[in-house]
């Protein structure tokens, strides 16, 4: 087990659960609510009597005022797939903890409360393509295959995040919440097409930027060669204030293109970097941000 | 700020190590990044070339410098130099040494600069004790610690240069330990010429007088062999930056030559000139133009002959034994015992008294009638040595030595046997009060002695244990303040000094050292001898001046004290490496950060 995931944590964790926006299908009971009327307390609707019908369900007030046999629908209460889609590409490997201890961190976390509600969850890690995971499971022996993977895998690998999803779809039938953990640092194009899909499906996609603070503000001076920690292409730089101010313009575009994207497509984005505990972001931007309650 | 150990900056010649290291590590700088898109088309930094180089210059290069600069400042022993209104003790060395004498061009030798300076010491602390010293090879206290400045002026007024060489800090401070120890002395000033490079860090130093120096710093002659006039063997110095044209003279006080040359600045050359006319014995050297210093432009050499021994000779001639005496010394046979050194017994048999003058004998295959008798001859088959340790035998090896036949003798009992053929003694010894026998048995015809190298080597010892012969070397040319033997010229009358003056000698010491150069003349029963006698070519050398030394100059108007700084460059380093460290191992976080 990570050495960063201990049961005080999860113990903090206890009164958050997910916030679900539309009502999903899933097929075993769990805590939100399903499109399929069903067998709860929550009342839903009335409709005509159908032969068939189970009595129970039918409205006697009504059919005394109305004389209509009609029957009372329920809201069906169904468990919610979690797919955590976590980037384990190398630019993940920056920093110190690395964005990949971080997004280990926050793929555990999210574990540990879909399971807790009672929903199956599954972990697909992925750089250039999908690496073996977990499918979606219910139970909290899932949390320790979980924990056990996310401690197993070593960022190395270009990241594609639309092949990614290409081959999460292919593996997934049933849609689900679907949190795309990455540093998304990108164009828009390397994930757009992924998003429409998972979107088309009908996916509920939430997306999770994991910076370094050396991906937004570097320090760095002089004439320096940048190395691209996944291509290892190279450039050579003569690094002054002006260098680090364009870069920081570029990197608040692209973050911006990406929240706008996200918006566009009622995606949910949550930006984040490793400095802020993982606890603080849980509780304060996620839940602030409608994911968490 | 004085530096007491400023060769501790060569140390910073490490910076360029750590500059090095620098620019290696800064020439592989790279930084790994998530995404390189966000780089590229970058533009450079625009700024201003001081701009960019001021970005360039790592703070923990310059820390590591400056840390470096403190500990090397911290080794170079700074101090701090502290007027102090007065002092526990003061000591005045004046330097006495010869080259004190050198006069300025004013007129003012360097002593007497000094000595102005010791008098301002001394009105500067009215009331400190205060010991006056002279220092030289033969150092000497002019007044114990004290307080009277009137007797102090006048020990420092009295005093003079010696023509004696430079005394040294053991010698000093010895010196200062018969009177009281340099402990109780809180300043110590050394007025000198030049500085010592082994006197204590503390002693201050100061300089009067230094001023460029043409001398001569060696000299002698030798006679030609193939005789007629003889050679002359010159040192010259140079202490000066210029090139000089100099005029080199040699006198025998009849007939003189010279030779001009051109030196080069800073140099001491050899000159071996000619001087084939030179019919005299006492030499003198000099270099032109004479500057202050005139002592050592002069130097003076004796060509004097070693002194005959004179030999009385009893018995057969016999030329093998008197040629191994000559090859010893010059001999002179006299027939009266009174007159004799020494007395030779050849194939005879001596008077009970033979009476010479030392009582000193030499007996070759012969005997003496009241001591010793020789036998029957008998053949010798083999040599014993039964005293390898004897003097007579130093440099003799007697395995050369192969006699046929030899006599037997009877020895008195106190005599010593050297070498034996069984019962027959063939070389001993045997001295009394009134005499001293050497015993040589074998008739020298019947052995191959003449013929071996040992046997002249062997008369040598043999004469050496008889008769003192007289020291050449140090009569040709000894140094002011060099002991010189007296010994060895027969009975001394009389002593004097260059200027023909007395030199009394105590009774029975039989070694003088003068005290003043030029020719001194030694008077005996034997004659007159002259003895060379040159200021020590030590005076002449080139000295460091001090800077160049770990000395500390003086500042007579003030007393001073020094303030020990480097423990304050010690913490300065100890703090800018806890500055480094920390910056350090922050940026190597940031490393890692971003990697």
């Amino acid at each position: 087990m990570p050495t960063f995931i201990d049961e005080a944590f999860l113990q903090r964790l206890s009164n958050l659960r997910f916030i679900v926006k539309g009502r999903r299908k899933g097929h075993l009971a769990g805590l939100h609510a399903s499109p399929r009327a069903g067998v709860s307390l929550e009342f839903a609707d009335y409709r005509a009597y159908a032969p068939g019908d189970d009595f129970r369900y039918i409205d006697w007030n009504v059919f005394g005022r109305l004389d209509r046999l009609l029957v009372k629908t329920y809201v069906h209460e169904a468990d919610l797939p979690i797919y955590l889609l976590t980037d384990f590409s190398a630019s993940m490997r920056i920093g110190v903890p690395s964005k990949a201890h971080y997004a280990s961190h926050l793929a555990a976390a999210m574990a540990y409360l879909g399971l807790r509600g009672l929903d199956r969850v599954g972990l697909f890690p992925f750089n250039d393509q999908l690496i073996p995971g977990l499918p979606a499971r219910h139970g909290m022996s899932q949390m320790g295959k979980v924990l056990r993977l996310l401690r197993d895998i070593e960022p190395s690998g270009r990241t594609s995040i639309n092949q990614a999803i290409l081959e999460f779809l292919s593996q997934t039938r049933e849609s689900g919440l679907t949190i795309v953990i990455s540093d998304f640092l990108a164009s828009g194009a390397a994930f757009a097409d992924g998003f429409s899909r998972l979107l088309h499906r009908g996916d509920e996609v939430v997306v999770l930027q994991v910076l370094d603070p050396e991906d937004v503000k570097p320090h760095a001076a002089g004439t320096t060669r940048i190395v691209d920690v996944e291509s290892a292409e190279r450039v050579t730089l003569t690094i002054g204030q002006r260098t680090l101010d364009e870069y920081a313009d570029r990197v608040r575009r692209n973050r911006e293109q990406l929240r706008a994207f996200s918006f566009e497509r009622g995606i949910p984005y949550f930006q984040t970097t490793t400095d802020v505990p993982v606890e603080r972001f849980l509780h304060e931007d996620l839940r602030n941000g409608g994911l968490l309650k | 700020m004085t530096l007491l150990n400023p060769a501790a900056f060569y140390l910073l010649l490490a910076s360029l190590l750590i500059l090095v290291l620098h620019f290696l590590r800064a020439r592989e700088r790279q930084r790994e990044v998530s995404a390189l898109f966000l780089w590229e088309g970058l533009p450079g930094d625009p700024q201003s070339r001081a701009a960019r180089i001021r970005q360039q210059i790592d703070p923990l290069l310059l820390l590591q410098l400056a840390i470096l600069l403190a500990l090397v400042t911290a080794l170079a022993q700074p101090v701090w130099r502290v007027r102090t209104a007065s002092l526990s003790g003061l000591a005045i060395v004046l330097d006495g040494s010869a080259s004190m004498r050198t006069v300025a061009e004013d007129g003012t030798s360097r002593y007497e600069q000094a000595v102005e300076e010791a008098r301002t010491l001394l009105e500067q602390y009215p009331s400190t004790t205060t010991a006056v010293v002279q220092l030289s090879s033969r150092p000497a206290i002019l007044a114990r610690p004290g307080h009277d400045r009137d007797d102090l002026q006048n020990a420092v007024l009295r005093s003079g240069p010696t023509w004696y060489a430079d005394g040294t800090a053991a010698a000093l401070l010895s010196l200062l330990g018969s009177v009281g120890g340099t402990s109780q002395f809180e300043r110590v000033v050394l007025l000198s010429d030049h500085a010592f490079p082994d006197m204590p860090a503390a002693f201050e130093t100061v300089l009067v007088g230094q001023a460029d120096n043409l001398a001569l710093t060696g000299f002698s002659v030798r006679e030609n062999p193939e005789g007629g006039g003889v050679t002359a063997l010159v040192a010259a110095l140079n202490d000066s930056d210029e090139y000089r044209d100099v005029t080199i003279r040699i006198d025998d006080r009849e007939n003189q030559t010279t030779l001009s040359v051109l030196m080069a600045p800073n140099v001491e050359e050899r000159f071996v000139i000619p001087f084939p006319n030179s019919r005299g014995t006492l030499f003198t050297a000099s270099i032109e133009p004479a500057d202050g210093f005139t002592a050592d432009n002069r130097r003076f050499f004796s060509l004097d002959r070693p002194i005959d021994v004179r030999v009385r000779w009893l018995g057969s001639e016999n030329r093998y034994l008197m040629a191994a005496l000559r090859s010893v010394a010059p001999i002179t046979v006299v027939d009266s015992p009174d007159d004799a050194d020494l007395t030779v017994v050849h194939g005879a048999r001596a008077p009970a008294s033979p009476a010479s003058q030392a009582g000193m004998v030499l007996l070759v295959h012969a005997g003496i009638e009241d001591l010793l008798t020789q036998g029957e001859t008998l053949p010798v088959e083999r040599i014993e040595v039964l005293n390898a340790e004897h003097p007579v035998l130093v440099d003799v090896d007697p395995a050369n030595f192969r006699i046929r036949e030899a006599p037997t003798a009877a020895l008195p009992p106190s005599a010593e046997v050297v070498l034996a053929a069984g019962d027959v003694p063939l070389l001993a010894t045997y001295a009394d009060a009134s005499r001293t026998v050497f015993y040589l048995a074998p008739d020298i015809l019947e052995t191959n002695l003449p013929i071996t190298i040992d046997f002249p080597l062997l008369i040598r010892n043999i004469v050496a244990g008889l008769v003192r012969l007289p020291p050449e070397l140090s009569y040709r040319s000894a140094d002011v303040g060099e002991p010189i033997s007296l010994a060895g010229r027969g009975s001394v009358t009389g002593l004097y000094d260059a200027a023909e003056n007395p030199i009394s000698l105590p009774e029975g010491l039989s070694t003088f050292r003068p005290e003043s150069p030029g020719f001194h003349t030694l008077v005996t029963d034997r004659g007159a001898f002259a003895i060379a006698v040159n200021v020590p070519a030590s005076e002449s050398s080139f000295r460091p001046p001090v800077g160049e030394i770990d000395a500390v100059e003086a500042d007579v108007q003030s007393a001073v004290r020094f303030l020990p700084l480097w423990p304050a460059a010690a913490a300065l380093a100890i703090l800018l490496l806890l500055g480094e460290a920390y910056l350090h191992s922050g940026r190597r976080r940031l490393m890692r950060r971003t990697r």
